[in-house]
């Protein structure tokens, strides 16, 4: 037991390594070969994120909403053809579900180049609705698949129930489903939020600069020599993320509670 | 069910798909030179023609072939291996080994900025070789990054699809049935016959799924070769990006004509990837 759980913490410091060297270069910009742990600490990149805080919490506030909006624009397009992927049975389902995953799979540069040409002719380019859009579309594949499982993780039998009992199609949607249906709301949900999150290329394309965002404030920063404030600002990146899922979770857990589920 | 009552259940992702096609379809026109600017161009062929007689996009061509295929198979190989060694663990520890995920959430720039500071040759990696007394000063560090070898690529990719490939496996891994390994164990089997007799066919339709999603990925994606930056060979999206922005706008359908041929050849794949995941059994079917 004791070798396993030694071979555990050695597994895991392999993954936190490059963390802790992050960590390392945001407290100190003199750090030099071939010091292993540096010499000398300081604060430039705390001084950095402070002066650059504007740009920052633009580029964070700009990317954390147009991320959450591709992830509820994902459910919203995915919910119903889910449900009927899941439950029906239909000549080449296979087909057209693997044909509605493609966007997942092929390079997305192939086709946001030519969505860039239509966003332009329509007005969407250089626009937040635009960038939206376009990250919806390479993530609501994840959607579909999180909500496809989602809603054979259940029987259909509740909605059968519910609707001899009187209830209508909407009230079926929202009273029974959706609830069923959280936990795969929040991982697709999250995978979705993920992608268009960390995304750099497609919001550059579309965003053309007028969109803010996390990944293009921090570009520029990465293949700079200021090692100190890119590993801040890259440390930044991942607190984001990780707060929402945890204020997801204690929300979500809460409103189980209060039901009495948990 | 009704056809028109399917397409109308189906409305919310046919809009979003006809925008996906229409992409396409705009991509492929404008490689034929049809762009609806006033440039004239001596042929639709034009933009091919320039490619094929450019030794520098076959070079980039196979050069992503190659950075995909080892970064693929490299990742679900290294993850298959971490999982299988993870669900090993008994029980109550398991959930421990998960520092994994932290490249989960990684953006891939981030990505290739750690392996930057990771592989270089003033990296940290280098200096800790240093200290062993195995390296002798950086100069004797092998060059890893932006050398245009495509290790450093490769190395990125690795790092970030470890974790991808890690979630699949343990969701096929769920579904063993644990007596079978014990029974396999109890009949005399060991260790390696186990692993490669009974847990390999077992996942392997998840090992195909997930090494044509990585390859297709790492083959076409952007981000993190763009980071890294090695310029020759170089990634076929860095010269998509060359052609698209950095040149005059009449070589716009040079940048278009990679593009179709990536979307071509990942159409190809994704072919091969329906068929597997039609042969997996309802319930298998995580991604």
């Amino acid at each position: 037991m004791k070798k396993r759980i030694l071979s555990i913490l050695v597994y895991d410091f392999i993954f936190i390594l490059p963390l802790l060297v992050l960590f390392f270069y945001s407290f100190s910009s003199m750090w030099k070969y071939p010091d292993i742990i540096p010499q000398r600490f300081d604060l430039h990149g705390a001084r950095f994120t402070i002066m650059e805080f504007q740009g920052i919490f633009r580029g964070i506030f700009s990317s954390v909403m147009y991320s959450l909006s591709a992830a509820f624009l994902t459910f919203i397009m995915t919910v119903i053809p889910a449900s009927i992927f899941a439950r029906r049975h239909f000549p080449f389902r296979y087909l057209l579900e693997g044909l509605f995953l493609a966007p997942a799979l092929i390079p997305a540069m192939s086709f946001a180049t030519g969505v860039q040409f239509i966003f332009i002719k329509i007005g969407l380019s250089d626009t937040f609705p635009g960038v939206v859009l376009i990250l919806s579309l390479v993530s609501y594949p994840y959607m579909l698949r999180a909500l496809t499982a989602g809603f054979q993780a259940y029987g259909e039998e509740y909605v059968q129930c519910a609707s001899n009992l009187g209830a209508g199609r909407l009230m079926i949607l929202i009273r029974i489903e959706i609830p069923l249906l959280i936990p795969a709301i929040i991982s697709g949900g999250s995978v979705a939020f993920l992608v268009a999150f960390s995304e750099y290329f497609l919001v550059f394309l579309i965003g053309g600069g007028s969109v803010p965002s996390y990944t293009g404030y921090l570009f520029p920063l990465l293949i700079s020599s200021d090692r100190s404030a890119a590993s801040t600002l890259t440390l930044i990146f991942l607190v984001v993320p990780l707060l929402l899922f945890a204020v997801t979770d204690g929300f979500i857990l809460r409103s189980y509670r209060k039901k009495g589920v948990l | 069910m009704k056809k028109r009552q399917l397409i109308m259940s189906l409305l919310s992702l046919i809009i979003p798909f006809l925008l996906f096609a229409a992409g396409i379809i705009f991509t492929l026109l404008q490689s034929f030179c049809i762009t609806g600017s006033s440039y004239n161009y001596p042929s639709p062929l034009f933009a091919y023609e320039i490619l094929f007689k450019d030794l520098w996009f076959v070079k980039s061509w196979f050069f992503s072939l190659y950075v995909a295929f080892a970064s693929a198979v490299l990742a679900t190989i290294a993850g298959t291996l971490l999982s299988w060694w993870v669900w090993s663990l008994p029980f109550e520890i398991r959930r421990f080994a998960s520092a994994q995920r932290i490249f989960l959430i990684m953006p891939h720039i981030a990505v290739a900025y750690i392996i930057i500071i990771l592989l270089g040759k003033t990296g940290v990696i280098s200096s800790i070789l240093y200290h062993a007394g195995l390296v002798r000063g950086p100069e004797k560090f092998p060059s890893l990054v932006f050398s245009g070898n495509g290790l450093d690529i490769i190395a990125g990719y690795f790092l970030k699809e470890i974790p991808f490939v890690m979630v699949l496996v343990f969701g096929i891994l769920s579904k063993l049935d644990p007596r079978m390994i014990e029974t396999a164990g109890m009949l005399g089997a060991g260790k390696l016959t186990i692993f490669f007799r009974l847990v390999v066919p077992f996942i392997m339709p998840v090992l195909n799924t997930s090494f044509i999603i990585l390859f297709i990925y790492s083959f076409g994606a952007f981000d993190l070769p763009y980071v890294l930056g090695d310029s020759y060979p170089g990634m076929l999206s860095l010269r998509v990006y060359e052609y698209y922005f950095q040149r005059d706008l009449y070589y716009r359908p040079v940048a278009m004509a990679i593009l179709s041929i990536i979307f071509i050849f990942s159409i190809f794949f994704v072919a091969l990837y329906s068929r597997l995941v039609g042969r997996l059994s309802d319930d298998l079917r995580k991604i």
